[in-house]
């Protein structure tokens, strides 16, 4: 008996063994391309049949060049979190779109990652030790998008050449290292069965109020905040002593993404979110949860594509960003996430900003020049300090 | 010059002294010390640096234990891990000790069924224990405490789990497993001559207790307590959950603020430098603990003659032994279990009651991503296979080397092995992850691929195989083998044909749970995960942190679902095979 059993662990291991080889063998393969300059290395010309399928790509010059390599790579691996353009099941989606496109046939792997700035050191110690990147694709904000740039460990790519303009400079990173993907309503997601009426927040110190006390819940990173300090909206002196109120009223620290937690009224509401795409989904499922933009704290919260330098399949990484700027990627984006990019013409987002600008709110876009010269990184790290330390 | 000259000779004779048999053991004990060692000195390394490690930005300094010892928030952390980990023992032993107890020398029935739910404790993911928990005394919402509320009034309940007393509680809860399956060995293997003597000569039997079974237990007991100790100094996930958002912080989630922050660099050297200051630790608890291997001979009850466990017969006091281990079933399993299949079945959370009922929906299974879902299995699975089975190997050769040993070099390999434990995962994963992107490279390209993840794990499982193995053979007496030298048995040979058939029920026990928290472990996976290589608890963990707790949820439904069975399957099958297992 204890044999068969032995037998039949080797065996298992044997299979294993075998179904994981394909993987090691990929993860060893050569390291990536260097840096591209202009735009990303093309594959050959001639596309590998077995990752096209038999209808032709509409396509055409530098496109086709990298629908092309796309179709020599063969494959797109990707990591982010599950909250970030669908996760592992909006990945996909978005990945047989593509194939249905251009006519591809590549695979997508996904696997959920650690938090923005983790993976962005991950590609910065991975490209320094000549290593393909763990994602092909990079999703981060613009603090991240600085970090990876000011490294050169984004690719700097001719976006508007490539989407035929649709792109427009403004809607490119800085530099054509990225392309924006989302903008994101920043706010107070609240529980609609606590929060009532006259006691919903439409500024910064109605959450100070002293009926709040222990009832609100913060990010454990600060989230927004430090944006919020910035010259252009509240300013540094303003925002430092709103923290310190906000701590002594908050009873709990989460994260963007747990909105749940409001939902269940283990908290009232959460100050400040990163989006209101999270609460947008609660409702969808009919969960007691709705969200208000505050006055002075009309943020839109961006984020950005790129492609990493040691990208392995740099083509299929640009063509699935290319995608995600289409009418046809933004409207899926909206499908799965409630998100697109308000710059583009038929903006789901926009009408929603303009409804409350008719209101009279001011939104302030999280673009690089719009914080330029305010240090967001030192005030993330004075505002996590004080929230993590305050006693609830 | 002539020191050296010394060295090798001694070294040399050392090397001639060894028989074949015994060049064996060393050479398999080596590999993963070996590794270890290179992950130390990759943790020192990152403690010293400045920046990002291996690119030109890093730099060299103490920085960074002056860092973390300037700041304020260690020392709140540190003592709240302390008296968290104290709880965790002390609960984690009380419940998995008596159980153990009670299945190893008592004629409880259905011993089987107790097994089954002590291995199932462990496929449960912590986070849902505490989740459960949270749902019953969490102030605001917690059903208890609502309760509670009713009664005696007030905003906030009365009882409150976010507290490092009520994390160890929960931990404990969670860890009782572990406890049991290592105190069980020390029960299973003890000759009960010794208390009937005792009992012959007049002693009742709360004094044999006293006198007898808990000193002749005593290595096994405190083997498991600095282990399950050690745990919860280093354990996450419930902290994380419970204490992470009441600002209630231990070492790891410390250590999770620190390599996961909202800007700037993740401060890894940071957590390195901590992770070198546990060092300390690490050699008074090994010290501890080799101080009571020194006197191991006293603990020798397997001998080669009259080895026979008895066990007590409990009578009517069965019906109280199932109350207690169905109780603690109930409040590990039974709780969790339960909250695991309704959040699954929810759209968001939502605490339960008979209005909830109406929003049941089997969203969350039929939006599962299979293929992520399958591919983390696979890797799983893998690495369930090689780990247990290398870590067992590695094991057995540093144990029968320790307890056997004569030279004073076995304390060090004991402490060696009992090193990864008091590691912070955190910093083992670092110290892989630069050890395959800057000295490994393409020579052996390991990054990115299960094959690291293995490696890590079968170094951090040494100390669990070598605290069963060790406390197992402390049990049987070193005659055995010597009679089978003295029968022309080579080393190797005697090992084959009387060590190893003694030590089976060990050697499954820890092919199991090896295997399972091989399946449990999050930490160094999560951080060495690429698509390539993820595993499926770092898949429950991503839907879990990004707040997709139905996801996470379904896939843990699911999973215990498939294992329970298995599991019961496979007591049923060893229990036959190898007796009382």
């Amino acid at each position: 008996m204890m044999r068969n059993m032995i037998v039949a662990l080797l065996a298992i291991t044997s299979l294993l063994f075998a179904a994981c080889a394909p993987a090691a063998t990929q993860q060893g393969s050569a390291p990536a391309a260097p840096p591209a300059q202009g735009k990303p290395q093309a594959g050959a010309a001639a596309t590998d049949a077995s990752n096209t399928s038999a209808s032709t790509t509409s396509a055409s010059g530098p496109l086709a060049e990298i629908v092309a390599g796309a179709a020599k790579e063969g494959r797109l691996s990707a990591m982010w979190s599950q909250t970030t353009l669908g996760g592992a099941q909006g990945f996909q989606e978005i990945g047989d779109a593509i194939n249905k496109k251009y006519g591809l046939n590549l695979t997508y792997e996904w696997a959920p990652g650690p938090p923005m700035p983790a993976v962005a050191e991950k590609i910065a110690q991975e490209q320094a030790a000549n290593q393909p990147a763990t994602t092909d694709v990079y999703v981060g904000t613009d603090a991240q998008f600085a970090y990876l740039g000011d490294r050169k460990l984004l690719r700097v790519i001719d976006w508007q050449t490539l989407s035929g303009g649709r792109i427009t400079p403004e809607i490119a990173e800085a530099g054509n290292i990225g392309v924006k993907v989302s903008s994101r309503l920043v706010g107070v997601p609240y529980n609609t069965n606590l929060v009532k009426g006259d006691d919903v927040p439409q500024q910064l110190s109605d959450v100070l109020n002293p009926k709040w006390k222990g009832k609100i819940a913060s990010t454990s990173y600060a989230a927004m905040l430090p944006h919020v300090a910035s010259p252009k909206m509240v300013g540094p002196e303003k925002m430092d002593a709103f923290v310190q109120q906000l701590a002594a009223n908050v009873g709990g620290l989460m994260r963007c993404g747990e909105e749940q937690r409001v939902a269940s009224g283990e908290f009232a509401m959460l100050v400040l979110d990163c989006g209101r795409d999270a609460t947008d989904k609660l409702q969808a499922d009919k969960a007691p949860i709705d969200h208000a933009v505050l006055k002075d704290a009309a943020l839109i919260n961006i984020e950005r594509l790129g492609v990493p330098v040691n990208s392995a399949h740099p083509n299929a990484a640009t063509l699935f960003i290319l995608f995600l700027s289409t009418p046809e990627g933004q409207d899926l984006h909206w499908k799965l996430d409630y998100l697109d990019v308000h710059l583009y013409p038929e903006s789901r987002q926009a009408k929603r900003i303009k409804e409350y600008e008719a209101k009279g709110y001011t939104f302030v876009p999280m673009t690089t020049e719009n914080f330029a010269g305010f240090d967001v990184d030192s005030y993330t790290t004075k505002y996590t300090q004080i929230l993590s330390n305050a006693k609830p | 010059m002539a020191t050296v000259a010394t060295s090798a000779g001694v070294l040399s004779r050392r090397v001639q002294s060894l028989s074949g048999g015994r060049v064996v053991f060393v050479g398999i004990a080596l590999i993963p010390l070996i590794v270890l060692v290179a992950l130390l000195g990759a943790m020192v390394w990152t403690s010293l640096i400045e920046g990002t490690p291996g690119t030109a930005s890093a730099s060299y300094s103490l920085q960074n234990y002056v860092a973390v010892y300037a700041d304020p928030l260690i020392y709140s952390a540190l003592v709240n891990t302390l008296i968290f980990a104290l709880s965790t023992a002390v609960v984690a032993l009380g419940i998995g000790t008596s159980i153990a107890w009670l299945v190893e020398r008592t004629t409880l029935p259905g011993k089987t069924a107790v097994y089954t739910v002590m291995t199932v404790g462990l496929v449960l993911p912590s986070m849902f224990l505490a989740m459960g928990w949270v749902f019953l005394l969490n102030p605001k919402i917690g059903m208890l405490n609502t309760w509670l509320r009713g009664l005696v009034g007030g905003e906030v309940g009365p009882l409150d789990i976010a507290t490092p007393v009520g994390m160890g509680w929960v931990e404990g809860l969670a860890l009782a497993p572990v406890a049991f399956i290592m105190t069980a060995e020390t029960f299973r293997a003890m000759d009960s001559s010794i208390e009937e003597a005792a009992e012959v000569h007049g002693l009742r039997y709360r004094s044999v207790m006293r006198c007898i079974t808990l000193p002749l237990t005593r290595p096994g007991l405190l083997a498991a307590f600095i282990y399950v100790f050690v745990i919860g100094f280093a354990a996450f996930d419930v902290p994380a959950l419970i204490g992470l958002g009441n600002r209630v912080y231990t070492v790891s989630t410390y250590l999770f603020l620190k390599t996961n922050p909202p800007n700037g660099v993740p401060s890894y050297g940071l957590a390195a430098a901590l992770g070198s200051s546990l060092f300390v630790l690490a050699i008074l608890l090994t010290v501890w603990y080799g101080s009571i291997l020194r006197h191991g001979n006293r603990y020798q009850i397997v001998t080669g003659k009259g080895y026979r466990p008895r066990q007590i017969d409990l009578g009517r006091w069965s019906a109280l032994a199932l109350a207690f281990i169905a109780a603690y079933a109930l409040l590990a399993l039974v709780v969790p279990l339960l909250m695991v299949v309704w959040v699954s079945l929810t759209p968001f959370l939502v605490v339960p009651s008979a209005q909830a009922l109406e929003m049941v929906t089997l969203k969350n299974y039929a939006q599962m991503p299979w293929p992520l879902v399958a591919r983390s299995i696979t890797h799983t699975l893998l690495l369930m296979a090689v780990v247990p089975v290398a870590a067992i190997a590695a094991s057995v050769c540093i144990t029968w080397l320790v307890i056997r040993g004569r030279t004073r070099l076995r304390y060090l390999l004991d402490f060696a092995a009992f090193l990864p434990h008091t590691m912070p995962s955190v910093v083992l994963a670092v110290g892989g992850a630069l050890l395959a992107l800057f000295v490994l490279r393409d020579a052996l390209p390991l990054y990115g691929t299960v094959w690291l993840i293995a490696v890590v794990y079968t170094v951090m499982r040494l100390p669990f195989a070598t605290r069963v193995f060790n406390t197992a053979l402390l049990q049987i007496h070193a005659e055995l083998e010597e009679a089978a030298h003295v029968s022309g048995l080579s080393v190797l040979a005697s090992v084959r044909h009387v060590m190893l058939p003694l030590l089976l029920p060990a050697l499954v026990s820890v092919w199991l749970w090896s295997a399972l928290l091989t399946y449990r472990e999050l930490t160094v996976a999560t951080f060495l995960s690429t698509p390539n290589n993820v595993t499926l608890p770092v898949v429950v963990w991503g839907f879990w942190y990004a707040g997709h707790l139905g996801n996470a949820a379904a896939i843990t439904v699911i999973l215990v679902a498939v294992l329970l069975p298995l599991i019961g399957v496979y007591w049923v099958c060893s229990r036959r095979t190898v007796g009382s297992v």
